[in-house]
């Protein structure tokens, strides 16, 4: 749990995965590690069988401090996907200082009529760090730092947890654990940088290791909430690990996925299908790397998603785990070979 | 002042609902005054030492309660369906933590629907949004029951030089301001008798004030409240963070007291701003000035950005200048110049 917690809590806007790099790099086994040029954290345990690659991203949606008025208010621009109204009135730390800023809005009673119903668009948001002036507030933020949510990791409910970045430093964080064991499949992981830019960091880990097969480990949208219908759920929480047959990015490997799906069924491991289309992941560049990769993707149910707030359900945390495990013990070693 | 106002702002009191602030201001007063008692509607008053009954007595007056959320209904999944209670701005609530004070106090996470899913150019309605408590309905009906309330749970953070970011500071500072007055006069010989109230429910209609200003039966008030700091989004009827206390004329106070406060103000060198409101200023001033057969009110206001947000902004240099300027005020009173 406090791999978890530290991996959500750390600060990586995409292009900025330094401190998550750091962190993952001080968790890991001794094995073999290598750092690319696009930022991506590339480790290998050799076996036997055929070589598996998982890919989990390591950074996350934020702002990207692009300008600073007279009075000392912030200009930002959104680094990934943020629904502008998760930022309004949130706390953000900017920097590798971790300056704390507030994104402003104007008061609801100085709102004209139309304004109150209204989305307020991210270039009339600022964010308020408490300078006097430009002056002042160059002395501590630069043109250029990136800002995130701050740490706020919450365990709450039914084994749920709130927190920034759960997106998708719970994938890292099972990457961890399975580099800690020990199995007779060839294990590659990719932590990847720049995933929430377009999966910017995917296609170089995909190139350096080959693979014969990819697993991605990420995080899904999960609307089981009110007042979505059933029908629009598109994942529920607690319901077990999240597999998309086809999603805006790629076509997640038949063979690879039965296997998957076979021993969640032999091992009575909660599993659901994804029903959207939506979404993207790494899947779609490491799947056309190379000669092409049978890929599958495995996704983390998580309600709220890109915002200061995502929740996770601890449980379906923990049984991905276990189809993990199982699958890397049981059914992994005797996939055909490529 | 910053220690007050921390100690105020994360105590807990929703409109209706101000015990746990009420308690902590009591406790913050109770080594500076003669007697503290709790009226009918929850209004705290605060005697000052040495009560004199040949003394004329001027009450100053902050309100006690915050805005909030209260639940009007439990989901069949378990999800909590909210009413406003105070004025909201519902751009600001999804994806923000709540804290649900039920039979104990549960957190939960106002529900968001990412991007992924879709994107309103409109503002959410209140009715579409809930709060994830992580637990069924089953286990929700023992904890929390409908007309229990809901507040921000925001961290008391410091800004760059003399700035806070907190909740509630909409009155808390009011309240940290009449502590920190009751504190300093407690060692002096006044002219005047001296009550501290911190009044309830202000934030639904001005509900408690008027009945303790008829207790306490003042020969003037002065009330204590916020109004709007400059933003890049507000420029009008706006004031400036730092500009020390602003002081409102027209129909709303008494232009005697309005002009007392401005000399007060001069003769110590005190920087002060005018607001001028044209009619009810929504603050506790427009309840108290018509008790009885009418009472001598002034109101002062500290500038504060992002009203009503789980972060509002404050500069503490103006908690201290108003507290400044309403000593010098109690200091110099002789009656004769109203």
């Amino acid at each position: 749990m406090m791999l978890l917690k530290n991996l959500c809590d750390a600060s990586g806007v995409s292009g900025h995965e330094e401190e998550v790099r750091a962190l993952i790099a001080a968790s890991l086994p001794d094995c073999e590690t290598h750092v690319d040029i696009m930022g991506n954290l590339l480790c290998e345990k050799r076996g036997n069988g055929p070589k598996i690659l998982f890919a989990a991203h390591m950074d996350e949606v934020g702002l990207l401090i692009s300008g600073v008025d007279e009075n000392g208010f912030l200009q930002f621009k959104i680094v990934g996907g943020i629904n502008t109204d998760v930022l309004l009135g949130k706390k953000v730390y900017i920097g590798e200082k971790k300056i704390p800023g507030i994104v402003g809005v104007c008061a609801v009673h100085l709102q004209k009529k139309e304004a109150r119903k209204s989305a307020v668009l991210p270039e009339d948001m600022y964010i308020d760090i408490g300078a006097a002036n430009r002056e002042e507030a160059l002395s501590v933020v630069s043109l250029g730092d990136f800002a995130v949510f701050p740490p706020n990791f919450t365990q709450f409910g039914d084994n749920l947890v709130e927190a920034k970045a759960i997106d998708d430093r719970a994938g890292c964080a099972l990457m961890i654990r399975l580099l800690h064991e020990k199995y007779d499949a060839h294990i590659c992981c990719a932590f990847t940088a720049q995933e929430e830019v377009g999966t910017r960091g995917a296609q170089a880990a995909a190139e350096f290791f080959r693979p014969e097969y990819a697993v991605i480990l990420e995080s899904t949208f999960c609307s089981d909430i009110f007042p979505t219908e059933p029908q629009d759920f598109v994942t529920t929480l607690g319901k077990g690990i999240a597999l998309p047959f086809m999603d805006r990015t790629s076509t997640p490997d038949k063979y690879l996925v039965s296997s998957l799906v076979l021993t969640a069924q032999t091992h009575n491991i909660p599993y659901q299908r994804k029903r959207s289309g939506r979404g993207g992941t790494d899947a779609g560049v490491i799947s056309r790397a190379v000669e092409g990769i049978p890929t599958a993707i495995l996704a983390l149910p998580c309600r709220n998603l890109h915002s200061p707030s995502s929740v996770l359900c601890l449980d379906d945390y923990e049984n991905t785990w276990k189809l993990l495990d199982a699958w890397l013990r049981t059914s992994a070693p005797s996939l055909i070979r490529r | 002042m910053r220690t007050l106002l921390e100690t105020l702002s994360i105590a807990p009191g929703v409109s209706g609902h101000e015990e746990g602030a009420a308690d902590i201001f009591s406790a913050l007063l109770t080594p500076y005054c003669e007697e503290i008692h709790r009226d009918a509607l929850g209004n705290v008053i605060a005697l000052g030492r040495g009560f004199d009954k040949n003394k004329k007595t001027i009450m100053i007056e902050a309100h006690t309660d915050k805005i909030g959320l209260m639940v009007r209904h439990i989901t069949k999944d378990g999800f909590l369906l909210v009413t406003p209670i105070g004025g909201f701005d519902t751009k600001l609530l999804p994806a923000t933590s709540v804290r649900i004070f039920g039979r104990r106090v549960l957190h939960g996470v106002i529900c968001a629907i990412p991007p992924h899913i879709a994107h309103s150019d409109k503002a959410p309605e209140m009715e579409t949004l809930c709060i994830d408590t992580g637990l069924s309905r089953e286990k929700l009906s023992d904890i929390v029951r409908v007309g229990d309330v809901a507040e921000f749970e925001t961290e008391f953070t410091n800004l760059q030089a003399h700035m806070v970011a907190a909740s509630a500071m909409d009155d808390r500072a009011g309240l940290a301001v009449l502590a920190s007055v009751m504190k300093t006069l407690s060692k002096e010989v006044l002219p005047v008798n001296v009550v501290a109230v911190a009044s309830t429910q202000e934030e639904v209609g001005l509900r408690g004030a008027g009945v303790a200003a008829y207790t306490v039966n003042p020969y003037a008030a002065i009330c204590i409240d916020v109004c709007h700091g400059k933003t890049p989004d507000a420029n009008r009827n706006t004031f400036t963070m730092g500009g020390g206390p602003v002081i409102t004329v027209g129909p709303n106070v008494q232009k005697c007291v309005s002009n007392a406060l401005i000399r007060a103000a001069k003769a110590n060198d005190i920087p002060y701003q005018i607001d001028v409101d044209s009619g009810d200023t929504g603050t506790d001033a427009w309840a108290v000035q018509v008790v009885r057969r009418g009472i001598y009110t002034g109101l002062l206001s500290l500038p504060l950005r992002y009203m009503h947000s789980g972060y509002e902004v404050l500069d503490v240099t103006d908690a201290e200048k108003t507290a400044a300027l309403l000593c010098a005020f109690l200091r110099a009173f002789g009656g004769d110049e109203l």
